[in-house]
């Protein structure tokens, strides 16, 4: 019985791996001698890509792929995904590249190959100049605004025991107690200090700490190893010139710290 | 509906319900006689002959009792911060229950004072009480006492309708509750046991309630 059983689920992996082996990848010198590289970024996910008022797209991934795309000295093709068919497109040879603020997964690597980071979300605590705070310990009568039971109010009870935290019940309502002066800080991801920000100019929300990082990563299909490699020096270079943290100020508001490489 | 209770799990938290219990408490006892003290005013100026007391009066007790309390909390506390008013969310949550708890105790006390025949002041007079007299004892006196059991049910209820605050982020017992619920994902447990403490502190507060009422009214006016 187990015997047969296990016989059923290799076959049936078998054929999982026979449907999901990418098409033969275009490798580096294809696209260069294509003049041409397809680049999938995101649609909906604002700053990393979006649209902006007159329909084109807007964001991180989108500066990403055009300096990309420059480097390869190729012209760009865009491709806007949405995050259910980032892999996808990638196993199915639609795309060459996607840069997405994809995450990377054991799941997700068994399926196509990811560079080192480019980018990173974080969560932090953000207010005004005139608080002068570096570090979570230096945090004491300061008053915090956060969101309950969020990732950020449990790092942050971790990170500063001292700390005079403010819970409110979601992060419409802890926004509101930074804007209104109930609060001097506010702990809450970079996207949403930067959004505030840009809706609202007389906030100032600046980083004060940085409390966790999530990085992103560029997506390449597998059987590509000399356009992963190409895609690795670039994102190194762009770490060591400061290219890819003033592309993360620009569009997220925080400088981006040393990552681990892959 | 195989549920396995594990109250265990909030024994950590044991501090953070107590101060929740503490700070509910606070609230309820310090508006209540805040609120009753707004109420007599509003209830005096409500039976005004002067137009200039009553108006102001009316439309004080109108918007509150027409308007949800949640909404009167965050423009106390979301809003006066925009004119340079910035109170504690423990401090907002006592001014804006304060504020409705006045307003609906001055209906109750304004029905009371009516219930009080214009004769039986007349009456007062005529024996010789001033006016302060007459009011204090002819009117106040049986006005309360005859809407005691009204004011007593408001006050309930205003203990009840503490646990609004913690929208407003004061650390009452409700906020506890959700607080400890976010960090052992014991949400059953949490709430069953406010329940249960809400439940207490309703029941003593009735009895203090009862226990005023038999200080004050019963016994006094024993021969």
């Amino acid at each position: 019985m187990l015997k047969h059983l296990s016989r059923i689920v290799s076959a049936v992996l078998l054929a999982g791996a026979v449907t999901v082996a990418p098409a033969l990848a275009a490798d580096l010198q294809q696209i260069i001698s294509a003049g041409k590289v397809r680049i999938g970024v995101p649609v909906d996910v604002a700053p990393f890509g979006s649209n902006d008022a007159s329909n084109q797209p807007v964001g991180l991934d989108v500066d990403m792929a055009n300096a990309i795309a420059k480097a390869l000295g190729v012209t760009l093709e865009l491709q806007q995904i949405t995050g259910a068919n980032r892999v996808p497109y990638l196993a199915t040879d639609k795309l060459d590249i996607v840069i997405a603020a994809m995450g990377a997964t054991p799941e997700r690597a068994l399926q196509i190959s990811f560079t080192s980071p480019y980018a990173a979300l974080s969560s932090g605590v953000f207010g005004p100049d005139s608080i002068a705070v570096t570090k979570p310990e230096e945090l004491t009568d300061q008053t915090v605004a956060v969101a309950r039971g969020t990732t950020q109010d449990l790092l942050l009870t971790k990170l500063a025991p001292n700390a005079n935290i403010q819970r409110y019940d979601d992060d419409a309502t802890a926004a509101a107690a930074f804007t209104s002066g109930q609060a001097q800080l506010l702990a809450t991801a970079d996207i949403v200090a930067k959004d505030m920000m840009d809706k609202n100019p007389a906030l100032q929300l600046k980083p004060k700490f940085i409390m966790e990082f999530s990085p992103c990563y560029i997506g390449v299909q597998q059987g590509a190893p000399e356009l992963l490699h190409w895609l690795n020096t670039y994102v190194h270079l762009g770490m060591r010139d400061g290219s890819l943290s003033a592309l993360s100020e620009k569009w997220i508001g925080t400088k981006l710290p040393a990552l681990p490489t892959i | 509906m195989n549920y396995n209770f594990r109250f265990n799990a909030l024994l950590p938290y044991t501090g953070e319900i107590l101060r929740g219990v503490g700070l509910t408490l606070q609230l309820t006892l310090l508006t209540a006689v805040i609120g009753l003290a707004i109420g007599l005013f509003v209830a005096l100026a409500s039976s005004s002959e002067r137009a200039a007391l009553r108006v102001p009066a009316r439309i004080y007790v109108e918007a509150i009792r027409n308007t949800p309390l949640l909404v009167q909390l965050f423009l106390v506390f979301f809003g006066l911060p925009s004119l340079g008013i910035r109170l504690d969310a423990s401090v907002a949550a006592m001014v804006g229950l304060s504020i409705n708890v006045g307003a609906y105790a001055g209906e109750i006390l304004r029905a009371g004072f009516q219930s009080v025949r214009s004769s039986q002041v007349e009456a007062g007079r005529s024996l010789g009480l001033t006016a302060g007299q007459t009011f204090r004892h002819v009117v106040l006196f049986p006005a309360i006492k005859a809407i005691y059991p009204a004011l007593a049910s408001q006050f309930v209820l205003l203990l009840l309708a503490t646990s609004v605050v913690s929208s407003i982020g004061a650390a009452d017992l409700f906020h506890q509750a959700a607080f400890i619920d976010s960090r052992t994902y014991r949400s059953f447990e949490s709430y069953a046991l406010i329940t249960l403490a809400y439940l207490i502190l309703t029941l003593a507060f009735r009895a203090l309630l009862s226990a005023i009422y038999w200080l004050v009214f019963v016994r006094r006016s024993r021969p």
